[in-house]
């Protein structure tokens, strides 16, 4: 043990200078980084606890060790009782239990990078946030990096290594590993998911010149593929577009979702919505055109929105073209007039208007062709983007793919190593990976769970989570970021570069030695490395590029390879998205995404064919009706979903559900759509048939949109649906940018100008007594303010909000009830033209009213009020008696009706945010304004003698929102943000007639319309 | 002359009230015959062994309940509250005829009641019962209901009074305790006559306990007279404040469809309506099991239904005055959560409602109807179903659709609902079962009053 104190105390010295190095930012976020040589004590401590396997991990820290000491034991399926704590014997020095450490590393999405924040508690990683120093992220979070920490503590997580299903040692593959290199390696293929990582890269050069002939394929089942082929037609090489949407100020989409599952999320809807953020009136704002066929959550932020199926975006491209070189562009179209003309002459006229301030961005379901068109035009019109090298090996390419499925069914190929990724359930169909998976004699997989490639795989790796392995990655702009482990792996796995060193190197390396040395090679070559390296460590990123913005110009790019893909009468195009909650597949044992409600449909544990209102009609379908699709002599069952703004022609399909694999969150939930998804139509196919079955499937949504469904209720469908768009203009007041322009106060519109007594404040109206027993002008008072003209619906704020409140996952069956426990759901209403609605997307949380309805019902005064103005929950003195809930207009409180953490795994646990007490059954509970984050605040701040300034807390969702459309502070302070934001005039209390006085107000909708395209009010007037 | 108004008035109501050929010894001999019998009848068996079931269903679903969590019903976001709370009015309505019958009727002389108030008070007991249990079981975590009692503890903390749940269990636990007060006190020459007519030791012991010594003597009726006028009394006013304080769980609340003052009276009606119902179902039903319809006449349920015409119709105003009110108040949210009442998802729970309580009272207004017993033996039980349905139209469709269009949800009961629900019968027959075998069901004393032979002077000589 004596051993063990020493380790520590040298750790925490070299914590300590890092600390001073870097303490310009608020949190001292780096993990330890000295190296430890063994020691006899300590090895056969690691021996002991089943850690024998990698002595070199850097991170030595004896809690982590204790962690994952927990969890073994508590999963190797052992009777035996065991030691479930081992407290500190001698604490490091700096360590104060209870006081959260924050270490910044990078989450690997595919090839891109984005920079996070993991904040550690007792040297356990319990949450992600942003990382305000990584540009990918900018101190912001999208749902998969919030919902990433239940990732990391799954208990289905694979474990060690297998070998035709049994347990073997890691030296096992080492062995033969080397095997291979000592053969050369004949018949050797490595298959990847995307990835971004320099290292990874540097391996790839040293595998090439180890194997020259094998094969280095990259496959991920959602890619750019065409946008990077589109890109080499145009400008003659294949590279990564970085749109600077800050610099654009007109935005044409056309099927781009950049707002919602499109690649660099995060960074495309902060720097999208810094121009929609109005001070007044007078503010100017950018204007956002979309082309879609299915409403996506870019589609609901549209200004305008155009709704086209699939097939018909290239006769758009063309009509745009068309119009533009009207005005200047060089194309070679021919002139097209469609019924669509006025929308394309207008944005046409638009982007003209703003050359230079303008962007072209086109989605997944774009040929190759029409993205060379589009960065042609992109290039003409001095689109503020720039182009980046792309590195080959790190990209999908299909055509590497088939090379390889050929090589496979000639039985060419003896070894085959697969790198993450799950080949067998996404590849395309008729590609049949399994069945050519039986010519290989090696086959290797590294998953996170067994799933249903390492069916079909002799050997299994269980693959770490970047939480637990050393590895780095790279922006799409050329910042190189280091990924720093936070915790020593719970279930002995592996990252893929592990996997990699014994095949490319043949022989052990620490991963740590070797991304180290390649950096000092490669990438940070300073004379000083270890202060360089420290200091990326501790800031999560390199300081500079590795990439340089490359000069284009476009080739000529004709049209008219561009054709036009009609779909038959009675026929269908099927759509193939990323899931919003699954993305490919990968987060199906997520349970937070799984029961997510989706941004438009809100469906949450099932995915659903998206069908248009119109086709429902015509083919009586209902919500959940079971639909069976043939495409391609392919059929697929899949229950049917009606969607306002969905084409007619278009079937929308989510990849990502109905996986087979040993997941009990995800396993069997949802229809896979892969199969119907061949080479051919890898994002959409047209000619698909339809057959409506009589079956129905209970899908389990969490927003009824009334009327806008043809479900039920025949007597009342029209009464519920008109009520909802009599109520929309109150519930989420809106104007357009000139409404707003002629009338500053329109907020007041809707209710205050109708009120009987204009000299009242609405406090006044309240049936409580509006004389507080508290004096709120004192001190600090809580506040909020959410802008509904920045936020997009993007579900961050939900997720973080339950990752850091520990909110219970309840299940399908839960959410069918309205059980769901979300403190934060994001509410949409459609309003207008079904087939083409605006839609208005509010996120409503507890708005903590200083007069609360709640408050004066509960029996037990179990919910009271602050003196700093929260409505709070002690929930110890709560006995349930849901009068608060039924008495809230606003609906937010949730009640736990069943005890939904009773079977939560011990390793699930782990992910629960210490400061935060679990709730039992039979409790309420609902918004607290992360009041744990107030206190850790103050406390801060008491200790440091100073007062609280704005800023010092930040609450879970507004960390996390990517539109910064969520502002938290002290009311009392007219200088803080939030006392800003509410002296705008588009502050407006939601049901503030009610006489509530919430703390949480809203900033009125605007929606910037041209003019030229309005065809009629969003109903801020009368 | 007033010797003969008076006489000629209560041999009227002796053949009104009373049939056939009575005499104080016919009426002790008939009423106290039933709890002296040897053996019970069949039928009482038969019922009693259901009520039992019934009971066990309760205890099984209750069990259950504590077990898993209110999540076992069909309570949701955002419909709080369903069945329990329904049940939980529904109970406490049916109890208020007891009361009127035994405490109002009292003091306003209508001697018409001495044949049914016993009758009625029991009613009242064992609805409280069955009402009480539902505020204390509904709640999420049940082995903390006490928390409820303003009762001295280390953190001082107490209720809050200015929930009006705690009103709610204030009034109500007032109104079990002053309804047992004076269901016993009614009770005591009763208890004394079959002590006296005991023929075995242990009858004569436990009749003898719970008679207090009573002997009939001059004395004694004279203060006994005094202190049962003043517990009836005490008992008026708690049949007007007890659905008032009930209807504030609602009236107080920011609810549309709730959050309406009219709710106290209207409550108050619908609960005697209601509560008449019951008395009816269970009078007419004793009646005819055991030959006593010389006692509870076609009189008393002619008159029972003169009050339920009365009740209900005053009911129906309200139900149109909820809708008068949410339009002229010109409040959207307030005119939605009425039309939505009638016409939307709901609206056959709210068409049944208007039909038991609103269109059904009115075959009252011809005395055909009251006087036709099987028609007056269906019309009480639809009564209740009707009341039964204007809470379920109250609590759930109020709740459905509230203010905020992205909360809005349906509402069904489960297995559980039914069963806790069905059990409270057990509860309820079960006790009245055990009063009907062991105790007189109509008081011995007070029919006695009605004949000739009383002519009540109280004093004015």
């Amino acid at each position: 043990m004596s051993q063990i104190k020493n380790k520590n105390q040298e750790f925490v010295k070299t914590n300590h200078n890092g600390e001073d190095k870097a303490n310009s930012h608020q949190f001292g976020y780096w993990k330890s980084l000295k190296d430890i040589s063994s020691t006899d004590d300590y090895d056969k401590y690691l021996k002991q606890s089943e850690h024998h396997e990698d002595s070199n991990v850097s991170r030595r820290n004896f809690m982590s060790l204790v962690a994952a000491s927990v969890a073994l034991a508590g999963l190797e399926g052992c009777k035996k009782p065991v030691q479930k704590i081992i407290p500190y014997v001698d604490a490091e020095i700096g360590t104060i239990p209870g006081i959260p450490k924050y270490y910044a590393s990078t989450m690997p999405f595919k090839n891109n990078a984005i920079g996070v924040l993991i904040e550690n508690h007792d040297e356990r990683p319990v949450k992600v946030e942003g990382n305000e120093k990584h540009p990918t992220s900018l101190g912001k979070s999208n749902t998969f990096s919030q919902a990433t920490v239940l990732d990391m503590y799954d208990p289905d997580r694979a474990r060690g290594v297998k070998l035709d299903g049994k347990k073997v040692a890691w030296s096992d593959y080492v062995k033969y590993a080397q095997s291979i290199h000592d053969s050369n390696g004949e018949g050797l293929a490595v298959l990847l998911q995307e990835s971004s990582s320099p290292t990874l890269n540097v391996l790839r050069d040293d595998f090439a010149k180890t194997y020259p002939n094998a094969d280095w394929v990259v496959y991920d089942p959602i890619n750019n593929e065409n946008l990077y082929l589109g890109i080499e037609k145009a400008f003659g090489k294949k590279m990564q577009p970085y749109n600077r949407l800050e610099n654009a100020q007109t935005i044409l989409s056309i099927d781009s979702d950049f707002l919602g599952c499109d690649d660099n999320n995060i960074y495309h809807t902060k720097k999208f919505s810094q121009n929609r953020k109005l001070e007044d009136e007078n503010s100017t704002m950018n204007r956002l055109y979309v082309v879609e066929s299915s409403m996506t959550s870019t589609g609901a932020n549209a200004d305008h929105r155009l709704n086209v199926s699939v097939g018909e975006f290239n006769s758009v491209l063309k009509e745009l073209c068309s119009e533009l070189k009207k005005l200047g562009l060089k194309t070679d179209a021919k002139s097209v007039k469609t019924s669509n003309n006025l929308w394309i002459k207008t944005v046409a006229e638009e982007l003209i208007k703003n050359k230079g301030n303008c962007i072209i961005l086109g989605g997944n379901h774009l040929s190759a062709e029409a993205h060379a068109v589009i960065a042609m035009l992109n290039n003409q019109l001095g689109a503020p983007i720039d182009y980046y090298p792309l590195t080959r090996s790190h990209v999908t390419s299909s055509k590497d793919l088939g090379v390889l499925c050929k090589k496979m069914e000639k039985g060419a190929v003896k070894n085959l190593i697969i790198l993450g990724g799950n080949p067998v359930y996404n590849t395309s169909a008729d590609l049949e990976f399994a069945t050519l998976m039986k010519n290989v004699e090696n086959i290797v997989h590294l998953s996170n769970i067994y799933d249903e490639t390492s069916k079909h795989s002799n050997w299994h790796i269980a693959e770490s989570h970047f939480f637990e392995t050393w590895g780095d990655a790279m922006t799409y702009d050329g910042y190189p970021s280091v990924i720093q482990p936070q915790i020593r792996p719970l279930f002995q796995s592996k990252s893929a570069i592990e996997i990699l060193i014994p095949l490319v190197h043949g022989e052990e390396k620490s991963s740590y030695d070797l991304i180290k040395d390649i950096w000092k090679r490669k990438i940070a070559k300073q004379s000083n490395f270890e202060n360089t390296w420290n200091k990326t460590l501790h800031n999560g990123i390199y300081n500079q590029r590795l990439l340089k913005a490359q000069g284009v110009r476009s080739r000529n790019v004709s049209l008219l390879s561009l054709t036009d893909q009609k779909t038959k009468e009675n026929q269908f195009e099927v759509v193939f998205v990323a899931s919003s909650s699954m993305y490919d597949g990968r987060y199906a044992n997520n349970g937070w995404l799984q029961e997510l409600p989706k941004p438009i449909t809100h469906l949450t544990w099932d995915n659903a064919a998206l069908i248009s209102m119109s086709v429902a009609k015509q083919l009586n379908i209902k919500n959940g009706q079971m639909l069976e699709i043939t495409l391609n002599k392919k059929t697929v069952k899949i229950p049917a979903w009606i969607v306002p703004g969905q084409n007619k022609k278009t079937i929308t399909l989510e990849l990502g559900y109905g996986r087979n694999f040993n997941g009990r969150v995800g396993h069997g939930v949802g229809f896979n759509m892969y199969p119907l998804r061949t080479t051919k139509s890898m994002g959409y196919g047209s000619g698909a048939t339809v057959k409506v079955l009589k079956e129905k499937y209970p899908l389990a949504g969490t927003q009824d949109h009334y009327g806008l469904e043809s479900d039920d209720l025949s007597l009342s469908k029209s009464l519920s649906a008109d009520e909802t768009q009599n109520r929309i203009p109150e519930l989420v007041r809106q104007a357009t940018l000139d409404e707003y322009k002629d009338h500053p106060d329109f907020v007041k519109h809707a209710v205050e100008e109708h009120l009987p007594d204009k000299g009242r404040e609405l406090k006044d109206y309240s049936m409580y007594n509006p004389e507080p027993e508290y004096d709120y002008s004192k001190g600090h008072q809580w506040g909020m303010s959410i802008d509904l003209t920045s936020c997009t619906g993007c579900n961050a704020c939900s997720i973080a909000c339950q990752s850091e409140n520990n909110i219970p996952v309840v299940g399908k069956q839960q959410v069918l009830n309205g059980r769901e426990m979300h403190w934060i759901r994001i509410d949409n209403y459609f309003s207008g033209d079904p087939d083409n609605p605006e839609v208005s997307t509010q996120s409503v949380a507890c708005v903590h009213c200083e007069l609360a309805p709640c408050e004066t019902v509960c029996p037990v005064s179990a919910t009271t009020h602050s003196t700093d103005g929260v409505n709070q929950m002690a929930y110890n003195r709560c006995v349930g008696t849901r009068y608060c809930a039924n008495n809230c207009p606003y609906k937010v409180r949730k009640f736990n009706f069943y005890n939904f953490t009773k079977d939560t795994p011990e390793v699930v646990q782990m992910a629960m945010n210490p400061d935060v007490s679990m709730r039992f059954r039979g409790v309420m509970e609902k918004c607290t304004y992360c009041y744990q984050r107030v206190s850790e605040a103050r406390i801060k701040a008491s200790n440091e003698r100073r007062e609280l300034v704005d800023g010092d807390i930040q609450t879970a969702c507004q960390q996390s929102c990517p539109a910064d459309a969520i502002i938290f502070g002290d009311i009392n302070n007219s200088q803080s943000e939030v006392s800003k934001a509410k002296r705008r005039n588009r502050d407006y209390a939601l049901l503030g007639q009610l006489g509530t006085s919430p703390r949480t107000t809203y900033l009125a909708k605007i929606r910037n319309q041209n003019p030229k395209l309005i065809t009629n009010h969003t109903g801020a007037h009368h | 002359m007033s010797e003969v108004v008076l006489k000629s008035r209560a041999q009227k109501n002796s053949e009104e009230l009373l049939l056939g050929d009575q005499t104080f010894t016919t009426i002790t001999n008939d009423i106290s015959g039933v709890p002296e019998q040897e053996k019970a009848p069949i039928q009482w068996k038969l019922a009693f062994a259901l009520a039992l079931s019934l009971l066990s269903v309760f205890v099984g679903a209750l069990g259950y309940l504590i077990w898993e969590g209110t999540g076992i019903w069909g309570v949701n976001a955002p419909i709080g509250w369903g069945w329990a709370i329904i049940n939980f009015v529904w109970w406490v309505g049916i109890g208020h005829a007891g009361t009127l019958i035994s405490a109002i009727l009292h003091l306003f002389r209508q001697n018409w009641r001495n044949s049914i108030n016993r009758f009625a008070e029991t009613m009242t007991l064992f609805a409280v019962i069955c009402a009480l249990i539902f505020p204390g079981i509904h709640i999420g975590r049940i082995w903390v209901a006490y928390w409820f009692f303003p009762l001295p503890n280390q953190m001082a903390m107490w209720p809050n009074f200015r929930s009006p749940l705690i009103w709610d269990f204030f009034a109500v636990f007032t109104y079990f305790t002053v309804s047992l007060l004076f269901w016993y006190t009614g009770l005591i020459p009763d208890l004394a006559t079959l002590r006296d007519r005991a023929k075995t030791k242990l009858r004569k012991k436990i009749y003898g306990f719970f008679a207090l010594g009573w002997r009939g003597g001059n004395r004694q009726w004279q203060h006994y007279e005094l202190a049962y006028l003043v517990l009836a009394g005490i008992s008026t006013p708690l049949v007007l404040s007890v659905h008032s304080v009930v209807s504030s769980d609602f009236a107080t609340s920011v609810i549309p469809g709730w959050h309406t003052t009219i709710f106290p009276p209207y409550f108050v009606a619908g609960a005697i309506y209601s509560g008449f119902g019951m008395v009816m179902t269970l009078a007419v039903a004793a009646r005819s099991l055991y030959n006593l319809k010389h006692i509870i006449t076609i009189s008393h349920l002619d008159k029972m239904a003169q009050i339920m015409l009365l009740t209900g119709s005053i009911v129906g105003y309200s139900y149109a005055m909820e809708f008068f009110i949410s339009w002229y108040s010109g409040n959207p949210y307030e005119s939605y959560a009425f039309i939505n009442r009638a016409l939307g998802p709901y609206w056959w729970a709210y068409w049944t409602m208007i039909f038991c309580n609103v269109v059904l009272p009115q075959f009252f207004w011809f005395k055909r109807f009251r006087t036709h017993v099987p028609f007056l033996f269906i019309a009480s039980i639809l009564v209740n179903i009707g009341m039964w349905f204007e809470r379920f139209v109250i609590v759930v469709i109020s709740l459905h659709r509230d203010y905020m269009p992205s909360a809005w949800a349906m509402y069904s009961p489960t297995i559980w609902d039914i069963a806790i629900y069905l059990g409270t019968f057990g509860i309820f027959f079960t006790g009245f079962l055990l009063f009907l075998r062991f105790l007189p069901m109509a008081s011995i004393a007070e029919v006695k009053l009605v004949l000739p032979e009383s002519n009540p002077h109280h004093g004015d000589h």
